[in-house]
């Protein structure tokens, strides 16, 4: 399997964020998305996710060489600020994300397994998300690809604010998964991206570009990153 | 002081300029043509910011009409001609309600000397002006102002009600120094006391009922106590203008401006930030609650049974039921407070009580409009948008297609019988009132009349839901964004104002009222389905 980005292009009052983005992202890796603040990492997913249209272009997932339009559905999108209705549980909000992806799921877990999965704690499990930290908050998004297995999972700035313990289990959560997804994470801390992807690829100047694999575990793979970003700045 | 003054101007200006072009650019089709660069167009800004100063000049003599004339005259004159009082009379009751209003009340609540403004912490927080300069600038800026933006108003609407020319001239400038020196009064209260007397609510909205009370209540019965010989003569004149030299010496000498700054620019003062203020109340009025969810915590297995849209609704109306009650309960009370208003009226006079239930038979289109507001729909809407739609709507499955209808559905039929039990009432209470009266009304007549109002409360119920789901209104700050909302929404107004108009056979008008209701129903279910993938988002 694999998304087919094709010269996406996205303009914002008159200004370009995105030049015509082409990539071909693979099934089994973890890319790290890496983009100075304002490069258009958010634009990016937004597009993708069809949170905004984009101007032209498009988004194909391939599955054994047949290629179709990237559907709402096949995306698991986790934002940087968690959004959860606050009225409800944890427990109701993942009854119900159940309920309603019925037909697309697995139906061999209960509620209860699914939370351990995460190791939620059993005493929030019934709080309203009002109270919840952010990074339970994340967790219940995770929780919701975890359950619906969309072939997508895309992660804005992750991790960034989680303590180390949570951070921890998150990045072992997405290594356990990614075997049969693809998975994309926006950052822009080079050490997280470093530790965690596979794959590295810069948004600069509002295009696309993957970094050479042995560069990640490089002794001068820091310095090359920021040269690179400098330098397109500069174009 | 003038440097100042121009330095003060000269920003004012310019942000007037700013905010200008970015309500310009926020035009539905004329904000396209402009381009954000605009902002840094210095020479257009100093065109629009000459622009923008006189508008707020116009500004600042059409507020004064506007404020004296329908505050003061046009109350004057409507109940001076329901009750026929001569011209001198009306001239007494216009005097004695700017004495209460613009003396008394406004001396109390528009001080502006120690008044939270966001102009006061820009120029002296963040661009260090001296407190000194600033506040003796702009108070001098102030009172002249004043003076010069009332004297037209005040010889206008004094020569209609008769006095001659100079007592407009002489009142403003009586109001002027008589406010300077509430200024100072404000002022010496903080020096010798630490107090602002404009951030103590309860006294500030003491005042304003006051004020009014006593302007508005002996107007009513048309009694003046005022007479034009109390203010116009030279002791008072003198004494007012000694007493506002003395005060504007005291305000001018006054040393210790940075203490009365501090205490009104702190930074998280909601006052100093009007629009922030506004969004926290729109937002918290329509918030959920922690308390409900403790109280109702024990009866879980109501939800049981249900699964996917049914279990979400049904919780997210238990979580907000004082939400959805208070309101009802409101309504319920108008309905059943003006119900014993007139049943006290048949007991008081029944000619009066005839008057009022013939004016209910022939009346029936009135109620086109009342049931727009007794409609609990558009407050529900934002409740649901705000703590429910808002987050989900950032999840795909959400916006599909069948999701959007079967939400939609749900919570139809949810508004449409909560808003029956307000109907049901006013059925019963006109209903009762009209067989307690003298006119003939069968079983025929008070079946018709239940009928349009349940059918006008179903259609306002699909009216309210519909607008929301195609328009979506609400940003994030729950103030309505959508210019095509609020122009269907008054068209749909405007056609129950025309309907007022026609008095038309009641059992046609019923017929009328169901066919719509039904279609508007019919027609929301198709569009939502159709559209609402696209329109029902998060702006």
């Amino acid at each position: 399997m694999e998304l087919i980005l094709d010269n996406i292009r996205k303009s914002f009052d008159g200004r370009e964020v995105l030049k015509g983005i082409d990539f071909t992202f693979e099934q089994g890796k973890i890319y790290g998305l890496l983009g100075r603040n304002g490069a258009g990492k958010t634009s990016l997913f937004n597009c993708l996710s069809g949170e905004i249209q984009m101007d032209s272009g498009g988004a194909f997932l391939r599955r054994d060489e047949v290629s179709l339009p990237l559907l709402e559905e096949e995306i698991g999108y986790v934002f940087s600020l968690p959004i959860l209705p606050d009225f409800l549980t944890g427990y109701e909000f993942v009854k119900f994300y159940m309920d309603i992806n019925k037909g697309k799921i697995q139906a061999d877990r209960t509620i209860e397994e699914y939370f351990d999965i995460i190791r939620f704690e059993e005493a929030d499990r019934h709080r309203l998300i009002k109270g919840y930290s952010h990074g339970m908050k994340n967790k219940i998004q995770m929780l919701c690809f975890i359950i619906s297995r969309p072939p997508l999972i895309l992660l804005d700035e992750p991790l960034t604010s989680f303590d180390v313990v949570v951070a921890l289990e998150i990045k072992k959560l997405l290594r356990e998964m990614k075997q049969d997804h693809i998975i994309i994470f926006s950052t822009h801390i080079l050490q997280l991206a470093a530790d965690l992807c596979d794959e590295l690829v810069i948004l600069n100047n509002g295009t696309l570009r993957e970094i050479p694999a042995e560069t990640l575990h490089s002794p001068e793979f820091e310095e090359q990153i920021i040269a690179l970003l400098k330098d397109e700045d500069h174009d | 002081m003038i440097r100042t003054l121009k330095a003060i101007l000269e920003v004012r200006g310019m942000s007037g300029a700013n905010r200008l072009m970015f309500y310009i650019r926020k035009l539905p089709v004329l904000g396209k043509l402009i381009p954000a660069s605009v902002y840094s167009e210095t020479t257009l800004k100093r065109t629009l910011s000459v622009i923008v100063h006189i508008l707020k000049v116009l500004m600042a003599f059409v507020t004064k009409f506007a404020y004296l004339g329908i505050m003061i005259y046009l109350p004057v004159k409507f109940i001076g001609n329901d009750i026929s009082l001569s011209l001198s009379v009306q001239y007494q009751l216009y005097l004695q309600m700017l004495l209460c209003i613009s003396f008394l009340t406004a001396g109390v609540s528009s001080a502006v000397i120690l008044e939270p403004k966001r102009d006061k912490y820009i120029f002296v927080k963040l661009m260090r002006l001296p407190a000194e300069r600033y506040m003796r600038t702009t108070l001098t800026l102030r009172g002249i102002s004043f003076l010069v933006t009332f004297i037209p108003a005040m010889l206008v609407f004094g020569s209609l009600l008769g006095a001659p020319l100079w007592h407009g001239a002489v009142l403003t400038l009586l109001l002027t120094f008589w406010r300077t020196a509430c200024e100072a009064l404000h002022l010496w209260v903080f020096d010798r006391y630490g107090m602002v007397i404009v951030k103590k609510t309860s006294w500030i909205w003491t005042a304003i009922g006051a004020g009014y009370l006593l302007a508005y209540l002996p107007l009513l019965p048309g009694y003046a106590v005022v007479e034009s010989g109390m203010l116009f003569n030279l002791p008072v004149v003198l004494g007012v203008l000694v007493l506002g030299t003395l005060s504007a010496v005291y305000i001018a000498r006054y040393k210790d401006y940075t203490n009365a700054v501090d205490a009104v620019t702190k930074i998280d003062d909601p006052l100093l930030d009007m629009g922030r203020m506004m969004k926290e109340a729109r937002v918290k009025d329509v918030a959920t609650q922690d308390q409900h969810y403790s109280a109702e915590q024990q009866n879980q297995e109501k939800f049981e049974g249900k699964s996917g849209y049914a279990y979400l609704n049904a919780i997210f109306f238990s979580r907000h039921r004082r939400l959805i009650t208070s309101p009802i309960q409101r309504r319920l009370v108008i309905i059943g407070s003006l119900f014993a208003a007139a049943l006290l009226t048949m007991l008081l006079s029944q000619s009066a009580f005839t008057k009022l239930t013939h004016y209910l038979i022939t009346a029936l289109p009135t109620f086109l409009i009342i049931m727009n507001y007794t409609s609990i729909g558009e407050r529900l809407c934002k409740a649901m948008f705000y703590n429910c739609d808002l987050s989900l709507l950032r999840y795909g499955f959400y916006r599909e297609q069948s999701a959007i209808l079967s939400n939609f559905r749900i919570r139809l039929l949810r508004i449409s019988l909560l808003n029956l039990i307000p109907a049901a009432a006013i059925c019963l209470a006109v209903n009762l009132l009209l067989v307690l009266s003298a006119e003939s009304w069968g079983a025929g007549d008070a079946v018709l009349f239940c009928v349009t109002i349940v059918a006008l409360s179903l259609f306002f119920s699909v009216h309210h839901l519909f607008m929301y789901y195609i328009f979506q209104p609400y940003s994030t700050e729950l103030n309505v964004k959508n210019p095509f909302f609020t122009i269907v929404n008054s068209v749909v107004l405007g056609v129950g104002f025309i309907a007022m108009q026609f008095k038309s056979e009641p059992g046609m008008f019923a017929v009328i009222v169901v066919l719509s209701a039904v279609v508007y129903m019919l027609a929301a279910l198709i569009m939502v389905y159709r559209f609402s993938g696209r329109t029902f988002r998060v702006k």
